[in-house]
């Protein structure tokens, strides 16, 4: 199946799209895709397969996103803590991220036609050097799109990346190029390897497993968290519907306001936030081209 | 009409209809509590004995539980049956955020309403700035804290101004930094929060320490009866841990 499916809504499922749309919508959705294998296990069908039904399962849930106006998605692929399981699980989902990279490369113009970027987020150190490599490509070609975004968290942790953001913020200090006053919590948010996206409006999790297991812990402290009965590759459009329904619902309840906690950042904090980014994309380009 | 228009119209109905619909089950709710309570009544110690057996005697307890008001303003009454029924089933952390910060401003009254509940072989050990904890005890206990956005955000953000002042000599490590938090936050990661109004959010709660804490959802914590906490146990007890794997 392809990044983003073809399949096309009826007719009474566009309706449903288009009166939900006359709310408020969220602008960014992260979902931990869980269930693949217990969807395998109930199906009677290898726990390998799963994890591909999950993949299909995300290329129509991208479609359905850019149906609702959704402009950014952010899922959680491939945890850190997922290199425990079996060499042969690891390995099989290391193949199918290589799988679907290089065939993003033979949809690079149904991409480019959609507007979509792919970002990872992650510690790419954690990879193998080819698969970075596509990974690092995929991001490039589509830095420039910005009519939807998806992010994909692989391998990832939460607490890997305030780690990280934490490492280059002392790195910064020790080099003079700010000073420990100038950190604060605004500046890990905007070291954090999600430093591009605006925070999450609402999280989802499938499977009905009811925790965070270390997704966007930094990010989703003002989201709305929903958890789904449904394993993730029985997620339907309905589900989808019911989850942004239900969103709704919450921000008739739910007025909090939000604080204005961005203080008017010092030009030296600019100018390294403005290094760091040239940094990082530097690093990807020597991942491309290794 | 336009298409527009018509749009608009289903919205409306649809949300005006589950308005009506969850009002119908605030309703429905209420007679059944009434008519559980009534039957207590007559029934003694009510149908909840089963799950007691089952909780108590399961491995799985939470050992840190964690109350999210939401967006509740704290009824002293209620929270305080929230730190009896944890000495009750053995649960030795129990922490209350509350964001807004109201709980903290009256923690004397908190304690008071506690104590005045507090039987006398059970002990209540309050953690923040200026308690002195007495070791020794061997009755009940329950160590009890109340959270704030500063245990959070915060937390780590001073954390990471001390390393830039004094960088360790290592590259930083979760291990290192788990290890610096934990001292600040005292308690173990909460392995269950119990979260008051159906809509869930974390409300700038600490992030570093909601890994793997599992999430259960009450209506309010206002008037929460015991049934109602034993039943989030039991779902608690029966949930699996798969970290990762």
């Amino acid at each position: 199946m392809p990044w983003i499916s073809d399949d096309s809504l009826t007719t009474f499922q566009k309706f449903c799209v288009n009166v939900l749309k006359c709310g408020p919508i969220p602008k960014h959705i992260a979902i931990i895709m869980d269930g693949n294998r217990r969807y395998a296990r109930k199906k009677q069908m290898e726990k390998l397969e799963g994890h591909s039904r999950g993949f299909d399962k995300l290329s129509q849930c991208l479609k359905w996103c850019l149906e609702l106006d959704v402009k950014e998605v952010t899922v959680y692929a491939f945890s850190i803590e997922n290199f425990k399981r079996t060499k042969e699980e690891v390995d099989h989902l290391l193949q199918l991220a290589r799988e679907k990279f290089t065939k993003l490369f033979q949809e690079q113009d149904k991409l480019m036609e959609y507007g979509v970027c792919i970002r990872v987020i992650g510690n790419l150190t954690l990879l193998p050097e080819d698969l970075r490599q596509l990974m690092a490509k995929a991001m490039l070609i589509t830095k420039d799109n910005n009519k939807a975004i998806l992010n994909v968290a692989f391998p990832y942790t939460s607490r890997d990346e305030i780690t990280n953001s934490i490492q280059t913020i002392i790195e910064a200090v020790r080099e003079d190029k700010i000073s420990p006053d100038d950190v604060t919590e605004d500046l890990i948010s905007h070291c954090l390897y999600t430093n591009l996206s605006p925070n999450p409006d609402l999280l989802i999790r499938t499977s009905g497993e009811v925790r965070l297991s270390d997704f966007l812990l930094w990010q989703t402290s003002r989201s709305q968290i929903q958890f789904a009965e449904v394993l993730w590759p029985e997620f339907g459009i309905w589900h989808l519907l019911g989850c942004i329904f239900k969103y709704q619902r919450g921000c008739m309840e739910l007025i909090i306001e939000e604080e204005e906690s961005e203080d008017a950042m010092s030009e030296r904090v600019k100018e390294f936030l403005d290094e760091l980014s040239v940094k990082r994309w530097r690093q990807l380009e020597i991942y491309a081209t290794a | 009409m336009t298409r527009g228009q018509l749009y608009r119209t289903f919205y409306v109905l649809i949300h005006t209809l589950y308005t009506f619909y969850q009002w119908l089950r605030a309703v429905q709710d209420v007679i059944y509590d009434c008519f559980v309570d009534l039957s207590h009544e007559f029934k003694g110690a009510g149908d909840f004995g089963a799950l007691q057996i089952y909780i108590d005697n399961s491995n799985k307890k939470p050992r840190h539980l964690t109350v999210l008001l939401g967006c509740e303003e704290p009824r002293y009454k209620d929270l305080a049956n929230i730190v009896l029924w944890c000495l009750v089933n053995r649960i030795v952390f129990l922490s209350f955020y509350d964001y807004k910060g109201t709980l903290t401003k009256h923690r004397d009254e908190f304690e008071s309403v506690i104590n005045k509940k507090l039987a006398p072989r059970d002990r209540v050990i309050w953690h923040c700035t200026d308690s002195n904890h007495k070791n020794g005890f061997t009755g009940r206990k329950v160590h009890v804290k109340i959270l704030t956005k500063d245990h959070g955000k915060g937390a780590i953000a001073k954390l990471a101004r001390q390393l830039s002042k004094n960088p360790p000599e290592d590259k930083l490590s979760i291990e290192f930094l788990d290890t610096k938090l934990q001292k600040d936050f005292e308690f173990p990661d909460p392995d269950m929060g119990l979260h008051c109004g159906e809509l869930l959010k974390s409300l700038d709660y600490p992030p570093w320490q909601l890994r793997i804490t599992e999430f259960f959802t009450v209506k309010s914590h206002t008037k929460l009866a015991y049934r109602t906490f034993l039943h989030k146990l039991y779902h608690y007890v029966q949930c699996e841990q798969r970290l990762g794997k």
